[in-house]
């Protein structure tokens, strides 16, 4: 804190010296007119001035446009400012009565640039124009028009280099962004920064129920529409300002500002209906019986068949058992969402004003799921002099999203259709309560739930409160110096709540799983103060010019938490767990950290043609033992703006053309404040004494995991800027790996180190961008935008003593996962499925060359499962890879991995007269999906639900059908194998967004005293095309896991979105 | 003005870059710099030590009972726990991770590596609790020990706590033999340090005491064959007024009461206090885990074998599932209710299993009529009739385990009696194990399990291929070889 005290002292100082200046005064006065009608004009500020340009004192006319000023000095000058006027500045050259006369200004008034020269996103002070590093500038009003949520759905393809996935369809659950690939294990999710301020707050995941994420709610709280512009840096050498917490990329956030002129407002408001892409086709409950029936069959031959499928009419709960239920259709929903939008904005000479609301309200395809929003944020700067800025930025949010408190979607796609929604009596009859029997056919009714009534009856929901302030003073210290201090502070509250009546699941009344009522709570809070001293030693001319930062910052976090935990509380009504149910659990936590970084920075341009950029940025981190706390790391780049050379000349059709290189490294920690002490913590009694045990140990050889980068790159503008290229090629290579929950030997009594440094992880790819206005006239424009990008991702190098295998165990849906050298993160193995035995005889064993294997009998060698399971007609084949008549461990190869070869998008948009249109494309090449949804329905060996491609199964001997499916059978050991047989191409191409938009010319909205009027219409997600089978191959990704599977685990797909636009400006 | 802004630039810099900044102390929990200092935290940490051991009480079941001819499988049964019922036991099976083990360990070595340490900061500490601290953490790290080299056979022997990573987590296998001796030792020096009771019944029978100390040094003896060391501590536990044998008529008490004057050693549960066992769940017949083997029903069930006593306390006659920890009166009905649903505890050693150890050893010595004193002393309670005197060691080590079959049904014990058996004499009666334990697998599993046991390397377990993977050091185990 520190800091802050002392940058409080410095900004008095600053303004007590500034006060001193002061002379001798007197009063002037006068009345104002308008020059042209000769009208007085009442309310026009008449201002004093001092040499800085600042203001000491003013006063407005009065009704009659006379005024009086009693001012300090009479070597002041005065202003005399009106809106819609043209303002006038004089010397009072010891005059005591002045008349004014002002003009009106006859054009709107332009903005008048009064921020910066340096914007607060380019903290080095390099302009976009001389970054030689990879970087790309989205401009947010491109994409105006457009139906979403954040602005990572917005910038869906719209980067090279930037994969972003929806973590699910249901309202809030955020994205997952990466750029360049995964270059660390773990959160691979880049840096956001908000107009200056990184948001790196971890945010809790608080969903009970789903694996969705949100680790990037920030950008859940940021209304779109806010958004100026956002600019991806994707290398060490562009993120190196804002070190360690940027080595995962940086998305530069800047929000709207006001204009200085008139106040202007804007109203806008959306209507969106979303709808799911097409449900995966179940058994209904006959067809789904007779499964059963052919499943008991196979397993155990003449079975006693279980009462609920017996079609037995003096069954109690016949009527129950006797559905065809939909469930997935039961749980799921067209859903809409409202958005309404109003900002106002606008500003004078010394200070612009940007204010906006927000309030969101989406509900989500899948039944009781919403995201509502209130959102308000507010900009604010002032001149204080000529030298002197001072900025403040003001955000505040509200969010409130709903959840079930368990993942209904895949229950729907496995409970028995035959179970009916609604309970009837022996009778037949309705008895107004849910279907929730303590055992159902498929088991206990705490695991089986109904969907239908947890999603009516429990809830699970996350309120959310942010506010964040940023202050900002700029000074210029000399000509060639200026001192920029910012401070902001940010507070992040959330509240979860999820209850689970007993009503909802069926369960004894007595049992633990009744009422259960959890709540958590967190609080996030954040100072941070940045110094920052830019340098400009000599004057600018046209041969050399010489920039440099110096930075300091600062930056400290708490979090704390607490969860409570209850069940059995006396009434399905008593939902608070507070609320003195008899079996409790708290916890509750308090971490602190801080991170300290320091920043050095040259940049040496000649002639505007070569451009060479030196930084070094150190970072201090609490979260690391001593003596590894502070890294260095430091990153060069250079840029030849070729089309400046002479030689150049004849090229007519070459505006711009730039080639850049760069170097550097940036490091990365961790997040977790505590990781590195040896820690003990209570684990409860033994008896009635105290039990406090060792759980950490100390990592006292922790340190920065380190990413060094080498990026190329081209620009090229042509025919007058009209095509735009841009080519980049990259090495990322990831040393001192960071391992999170690291496996060590079990015989230390410990099975994991929290985190551990080790081996070498490497991201090499392209990037290529070219964007170009086809057709430019007055009244038709066109424009074009491809991008593409390829990763490669591999490890290089292994810790010693690594283990490589995570999860060896084979078995029904079960994939073997690995590590290997060459190989990417998320690489997956398994069997080679070949389809289905016709008759026993036919699963016979053969060696390499096809002859039958004999044993020692000289019998013939049938197929077995680890030696155990005999196959037999109607049961799947495995490729035996080794030949040894087992399918085994042995057996598994590699089947593919996760990681997209292939992703961008393209656009096409064109504008005539009023009319305008845009397409935006989002692909995703060259990525292997594992279809869990299909595993699970489609296996035939339990009593879950399946899908109708079950309905051509294998059913009597000798069946040999192209695409058959292996016989149903009831507990079968390897019928289901994780195998390729569920392993698809992930490969789409998807219409992302398309836009129409009409502007009512002004004939119309003049009658209505309106500036303009825009009408659009958006589809998001119209078509994609794909040979995936299941619901939506934009599977959510985990962060988390570095030994991740790209499972497509029946969370809600993202729907399609048809929405339309009323935009209205005053 | 420039010189004042540089002056205060120069200050900020000057303060925040100081590294303390950079240091901060969890604020909700210990470290271990500021742990170690008073004599309540090294008791709360063997108090951790015991509770750990008391959560393990599942998989002394298991390490116990799943290989044993006393049960069946259940429909419900998880196909890992299925698998080493079977023999089909496979390096990536989770049961073949020692690591509650060894957390068991780390923590009873770090109450000996700083309780030293603490006796130098706390004057209250008296040289007194101190030994009896360190007695108590040896003994929970010798049962650990025990149980692992009964498991395993050979594993890594480590004696220091593990807290940094500057440390080397790579040890390699020391022969189950020398362990077995050395904790022997060890277990020998600490048994005049060990209090013989604590301040309350619960903490005499829930704690290590001279009594605890003396029936796990006769049951290593035992188990290392030393016939005459396992006499001499039974015989020492015999003269101790702490332990009686239950009367017949409240043989269940054992079970339902806890803390028995039979008891010796047992794993504390009170669900009053939120601590809940594992072995309600685990025999409950709802959950349809476990089913009697044939040959418990054979033995237990109380039409067949006439034990009225044991049989209805140890399986429930109506629906033939395991009653011990999940009734609260030896009858058909009355079970086990709210806080007290969970809480029966575990028995490690109670009077009548070192009465019958003692028995056990003493029939190896040819001392048939003393031992069967002791097994009829059994019976008489159990109110069976008395059996005659079989005059050949075989028959006699037969009767012997057939009697603690009975009594000690369900308690994590007869494995462990099948393997002393086994390994008796160099292997001379492999086939009787074989031939008991493959009667109780489906019949398609029988020959190929049998030829399975045949090598006595496979009565042990492998070590889990995470471990072996994650430590160069390790070897597996013989049998297991195949699958590295």
């Amino acid at each position: 804190m520190s800091d802050i005290r002392n940058f409080l002292i410095i900004i008095s100082l600053l303004f007590l010296n500034l006060e001193i200046m002061a002379q001798e005064g007197g009063v002037i006065r006068g009345q104002i007119k308008d020059k042209t009608t000769g009208e007085s004009l009442p309310g026009v500020n008449i201002v004093e001035l001092d040499d800085q340009n600042r203001i000491v004192n003013g006063r407005p006319s009065d009704i009659n446009g006379n005024y009086v000023l009693e001012v300090k000095d009479i070597n002041h000058n005065i202003q005399v400012s009106y809106l819609g006027y043209i303002s006038q500045t004089f010397k009072i050259n010891s005059r005591t009565i002045i008349n004014i006369e002002l003009e009106e200004k006859t054009e709107n008034i332009k903005e008048v640039s009064i921020v910066a020269k340096t914007s607060s996103n380019a903290l080095t002070g390099v302009s976009l124009r001389d970054q030689a590093g990879a970087v790309t500038q989205v401009n947010m009003d491109e994409l105006a028009g457009l139906s979403t949520a954040t602005a990572a759905d917005a910038l869906q393809g719209q980067v090279p280099g930037l994969d972003i996935l929806a973590a699910s369809g249901n309202p809030g659950s955020g994205s997952s962004i990466v750029i360049r690939g995964m270059g660390t294990l773990g959160n691979a999710n880049p840096l956001i920064v908000v107009d200056g301020i990184a948001q790196d707050i971890k945010i809790q995941d608080f969903n009970f129920a789903s694996a969705d994420q949100h680790d990037l709610g920030q950008l859940l709280n940021i209304a779109p529409q806010d958004i100026k512009s956002v600019t991806v840096l994707k290398d060490a050498a562009s993120t190196a300002v804002w070190g360690s917490k940027g080595a995962n990329g940086v998305l530069l956030i800047e929000t709207q500002t006001g204009a200085s002129g008139k106040i202007k407002f804007n109203y806008e408001y959306k209507f969106s209906a979303n709808v799911q892409p097409p449900l995966i086709p179940l058994l209904n409950g006959d067809e789904y019986i007779t499964l059963q029936l052919e499943e008991w069959h196979n397993y155990a031959g003449i079975y006693d068949i279980p009462k609920e499928i017996a079609y037995d009419k003096n069954y109690l709960d016949f009527y129950n058992y006797s559905a065809n239920t939909d469930w997935i259709n039961e749980i799921t929903r067209t859903s809409f969402t409202h958005d309404h939008f109003f900002k106002l904005s606008g500003g004078s000479e010394k200070s612009r004003y940007y204010t906006s609301f927000n309030y969101y309200k989406e509900s989500g395809t899948t039944t009781n799921t919403a995201f509502r929003r209130f959102s308000v944020r507010s900009n604010f700067d002032y001149r204080l002099s000529d030298k002197l800025l001072f900025t403040i930025n003001f955000s505040y949010s509200n969010t409130f999203r709903e959840d079930n408190p368990e993942d209904i979607r895949s229950m729907a796609y496995i409970k028995s259709p035959n179970m009916s929604v609604w309970e009837y009596n022996e009778n037949g009859d309705l008895t107004g309560e849910y279907f929730t029997p303590i055992v159902s056919y498929q088991g206990s009714g705490n695991t089986f739930f109904n969907p239908v009534a947890i999603s009516e009856l429990g809830n699970n929901d996350i309120k959310g409160n942010e506010i964040q302030n940023n202050f900002v003073v700029e000074y210029d210290v000399l000509d060639w110096m200026k001192f920029q201090e910012s401070v902001s502070f940010s507070f992040i509250n959330e509240k979860g709540n999820r209850f689970i009546p007993g009503s909802a699941i069926g369960a004894d009344w007595l049992d633990d799983s009744i009422n259960v009522a959890e709540e958590q709570n967190s609080m996030n809070i954040r100072w941070m103060s940045r110094s920052q001293l830019f340098l400009q030693p000599f004057k600018q001319n046209d041969i050399h010019s010489l920039t440099g930062v110096l930075m300091w910052e600062m930056e400290q976090k708490e979090y704390d938490w607490m969860t409570l935990f209850t069940h059995k509380s006396p009434s399905s009504e008593i939902t608070d767990p507070a609320a003195g149910s008899p079996y409790g659990l708290m916890r509750s936590g308090i971490s602190q950290s801080v991170l300290l970084g320091a920043f050095a920075s040259l940049n040496y341009k000649f002639k505007d043609r070569y451009i060479i950029n030196l930084n070094v940025r150190s970072d201090g981190s609490s979260s690391f033992g001593a003596g590894n706390r502070w890294g260095i790391f430091p990153s060069i780049s250079g840029a030849w703006r070729f089309s400046e050379e002479s030689f150049m000349d004849n090229l007519k059709f070459l505006n711009d053309g730039k080639l850049r290189i760069a170097w550097g490294q940036s490091g990365k920690g961790i997040d977790d404040p505590y990781a590195t002490f040896s820690y003990y913590a209570s684990s409860g009694q033994y008896m009635e004494n105290p039990s406090i045990i060792p759980v950490q140990i100390e990592l006292a050889n922790l340190k920065w995991q380190t990413v060094e980068s080498w990026n190329g790159g081209v620009d090229l503008g042509l025919f007058n800027n009209r095509i735009y290229i841009t080519g980049e090629i990259y090495k990322q290579v990831t040393k001192d790996l960071l391992w999170e929950d690291y496996v060590i030997p079990g015989s230390s009594g410990y099975s994991r180190l929290g985190y551990f440094n080790g081996g070498q992880l490497q991201n090499i790819g392209w990037e290529y961008f070219m964007r170009g206005a086809v057709i430019d006239h007055k009244d038709l424009k066109l424009s074009l935008s491809f991008n593409i990008s390829r990763n490669l991702n591999s490890f290089l190098s292994f810790p010693e003593n690594f283990l490589t295998v995570r999860g060896s165990s084979i078995g029904n849906g079960v994939y073997p996962r690995k590590a290997e050298i060459g190989k990417p993160i998320g690489s997956f193995y398994g069997f080679r499925y070949l389809g289905v035995y016709p008759t026993d005889e036919d699963a016979i064993a053969r060696n390499k060359n096809g002859d039958i294997l004999i044993d020692g009998n000289g019998d013939p060698v049938y197929m077995t499962y680890q030696g155990t399971y005999k196959f037999q007609g109607g049961d799947a084949i495995y490729e035996d890879v080794n030949y040894d008549g087992k399918i085994d461990l042995m057996d598994a190869v590699y089947l593919g991995d996760s990681n997209p070869e292939l992703t961008g998008g393209f656009n096409t948009s064109i504008k005539y007269k009023q009319f305008s249109a845009s397409f935006d494309f989002f692909y995703r090449l060259g990525y292997d999906i594992i279809n869990q949804v299909a595993i699970e329905t489609e296996g035939m060996r339990n009593k879950n639900n399946q899908s109708t491609a079950v309905l051509h199964r294998w059913r009597w001997y000798g069946q040999d059908e192209e695409g058959l499916l292996p016989r149903a059978f009831m507990n079968h050991p390897c019928n289901n194998l994780g195998s390729d047989r569920y392993v698809e191409r992930g490969d789409f191409l998807r219409l992302n967004n398309v836009v129409f938009m009409y502007r009512l010319g002004e004939n119309i909205t003049q009658k209505f005293h309106i500036s303009g009027i825009d009408l659009a219409i958006n589809i998001r997600k119209l078509f994609t095309i794909t040979r995936y089978t299941g619901q939506d191959p934009e599977i959510g990704r985990v962060e988390k896991d570095p030994f991740w599977l790209g499972l497509d685990n029946a969370r809600t797909p993202t729907p399609k979105i048809y929405s339309f636009r009323i935009l209205l400006n005053f | 003005m420039i010189k004042k802004v540089f002056f205060w630039v120069s200050i900020i810099f000057f303060f925040t870059a100081c590294e303390d900044t950079l240091v901060i102390l969890p604020r909700d929990g210990l470290v271990k710099n500021e742990y170690w200092k008073l004599k309540e935290d090294v008791e709360a940490t063997l108090m951790g030590a015991y509770q750990k051991f008391a959560q393990m009480d599942y998989l002394l079941f298991f390490y116990g009972e799943l290989r044993g001819d006393l049960l069946e499988q259940g429909g419900n049964l998880p196909n890992e726990w299925r698998d080493i019922m079977n023999g089909n036991i496979y390096p990536w099976n989770s049961l073949t991770a020692w690591t509650p083990f060894y957390s068991i360990i780390n923590y009873c070595n770090s109450v000996l590596a700083y309780s030293p340490q603490v006796k130098e900061s706390d004057p209250t500490f008296t040289q007194y609790k101190l030994d009896q601290y360190n007695a108590e953490a040896i003994f929970l790290r010798s049962l650990a020990y025990f149980y692992l080299v009964r498991i395993f056979k050979d594993v890594p022997y480590i004696i220091h706590p593990y807290d940094t990573d500057e440390q080397d987590f790579f040890p390699s296998k020391t022969e189950g033999e020398l362990i077995l001796n050395t904790i022997k030792l060890d277990l020998q020096q600490i048994i005049d340090k060990i209090p013989k009771e604590h301040s309350t019944n619960a903490e005499t029978r829930g704690r290590a005491t001279r009594g605890a100390v003396n029936a796990l040094l006769a049951d290593i003896s035992l188990w290392t064959f030393h016939y005459e060391d396992c006499i001499k501590y039974v015989e020492d536990i015999e003269q101790n007024e702490l332990y009686k044998l239950l009367p017949g008529g409240k043989w269940f008490n054992l079970f339902s009461e806890g803390n028995t004057l039979e008891g010796i050693f047992e794993f504390q549960f009170d669900g009053n206090l939120g601590q809940y066992n594992h072995m309600y769940n685990l025999t409950r017949p709802e959950n349809n885990y476990f089913q009697v083997s044939s040959f418990g029903l054979e033995i237990l069930l109380p039409e067949i074998s006439n034990e009225l006593i044991r049989g209805f306390g140890t399986v429930n006659p109506l629906n033939e599932f395991i009653w011990k920890y999940v009734g609260i009166k030896p009858d058909e009905y009355s079970r086990r209710s709210s806080a007290e649903q969970a809480d029966c505890n575990w028995i490690v050693y109670r009077l009548a299993d070192v009465l019958l150890m003692k028995a056990e050893a003493l029939s190896q010595l040819g001392s048939y009529n003393e031992a069967l004193i002791i097994v009829n002393q059994i019976r008489d309670r159990a109110f069976m009739g008395v059996v005659s005197a079989p005059q050949n060691p075989q028959a006699y080590e037969d009767m012997i385990l057939m009697e603690r079959a009975k009594e000690l049904a369900y308690e994590g014990k007869r494995w462990f009696d099948l393997l002393r058996m086994g390994r008796r004499n160099n292997y001379e009666r492999k086939t009787t194990l074989i031939e008991i334990v493959i009667e109780k697998v489906p019949a398609t599993q029988k020959r190929v399990l049998a030829s399975k046991l045949n090598d006595p390397n496979g009565w042990y377990l492998p070590i889990n291929d995470q471990e072996m993977e994650t430590n160069v050091n390790l070897v597996q185990n013989p049998y297991y070889q195949v699958y590295e």
